[in-house]
């Protein structure tokens, strides 16, 4: 496990990394109703 | 043989790649999870809440420029508000009779009571009014007589239009100056929902689950209630809630107003555009849920 680390630690870090990003946007209360209407937007075009 | 081995090698060691990618992801969501409420529960709170804010303003305005934001926006209504301010005045006179809390609002006692338990708002309440003087009448001063404007105008040699005209220094230093804010004050709220039952205030784009069930814990459970506010309460209920700019930034005021009315933003949340869906569409409603 550890010389995949150091072979490939640049991609390790940005997942690491996105997945702060995604843990800490979960977290947010706003994520709640406005991010999921954002991606969930109807067929109306909303 | 050896050559099989080897394909395996390389796929193996491809997939523990992706382990170990998947693997960091999970950990940075655990990480992001953890950092978040332990922010949130410090004294960091509010920059925290503060840099949310300024990050959600950003990818609001790059959804409007690319075009993806929900068709409501602060300042644009809807195209069927034709008869809006009819309906509006129409819900005013009905809320004015009917609520309690104009009612206290004009008496005064409830919100003033509730200034008082704000000890940083208590000194200014109490302070007493300032007594009218009477300003000294300069000896030289007489009241302005018609006849001497019509003199002066008709001994003027030349008439400049005000546009063209350069603005006099006086009148510079007399341009009007930036309000003074004035101090927050906390809206008169109810005891209990009318009738029993609130309304929906998720409806307001800006308010999700937290920001309503502290709204309803502050007495506001109405549109009316949010449609009436005064700019001094849309401050002190900013100053409570999770996202204090999101007040005047998603005019949470004109939304109320209009849904007090009866009327529709155009924003709809997510879980009440699936049972939409659902109602109009099952096929339709189950590839949302997949």
């Amino acid at each position: 496990m550890l010389y995949l680390i150091a072979a490939y630690w640049p991609f390790v870090l940005l997942a690491l990394l996105f997945g702060v990003a995604v843990g800490w946007w979960n977290r947010d209360p706003r994520n709640v109703d406005e991010m999921t209407a954002w991606l969930e937007r109807g067929r109306d075009g909303r | 043989m050896a050559r099989a081995g080897a394909r395996r090698a390389v796929i193996w060691h491809i997939l523990e790649v992706w382990l170990l990618l998947v693997a960091a992801f999970v950990a940075g969501c655990l990480l992001g999870s953890l950092i978040n409420l332990v922010i949130s529960q410090s004294p960091m709170a509010r920059p925290q809440a503060a840099f949310a804010d300024a990050v959600g303003g950003t990818i609001d305005v790059v959804k409007h420029r690319l075009g993806l934001a929900p068709a409501w926006h602060p300042g644009r209504y809807p195209p069927e508000e034709r008869h809006f301010e009819d309906r509006l005045a129409g819900h005013l006179e009905a809320y004015d009779h009917d609520s309690d809390a104009v009612e206290e609002r004009r008496e005064g006692p409830s919100a003033i009571e509730s200034m008082a338990e704000q000890p940083e708002l208590a000194p200014e309440v109490a302070e007493p009014e300032p007594e009218w003087v009477e300003p000294e009448q300069d000896a030289d001063w007489r009241e302005p007589v018609w006849e001497d404007a019509v003199a002066a105008a008709v001994a003027a040699p030349t008439v400049v239009s005000p546009a063209a005209r350069p603005l006099p220094e006086a009148e510079k230093e007399a341009e009007p100056e930036p309000e003074p804010e004035l101090p927050a004050m906390r809206p008169a709220g109810l005891a209990a929902p009318r009738n029993g039952v609130p309304d929906d205030l998720q409806r307001i784009r800006g308010i999700g689950k937290k920001n309503e069930e502290l709204l309803n814990s502050l007495g506001i459970f109405h549109f009316g209630q949010i449609a009436a506010w005064t700019p001094a309460e849309a401050r002190w209920v900013a100053a409570h809630i999770a996202f204090p700019e999101r007040i005047e930034r998603d005019d949470w005021i004109g939304q109320a107003t209009i849904l007090a009315t009866g009327g529709e933003t155009g924003y709809v949340k997510a879980s009440d555009r699936k049972a939409k869906a659902e109602s109009e569409d099952p096929d339709m409603a189950g590839r949302l849920t997949d």
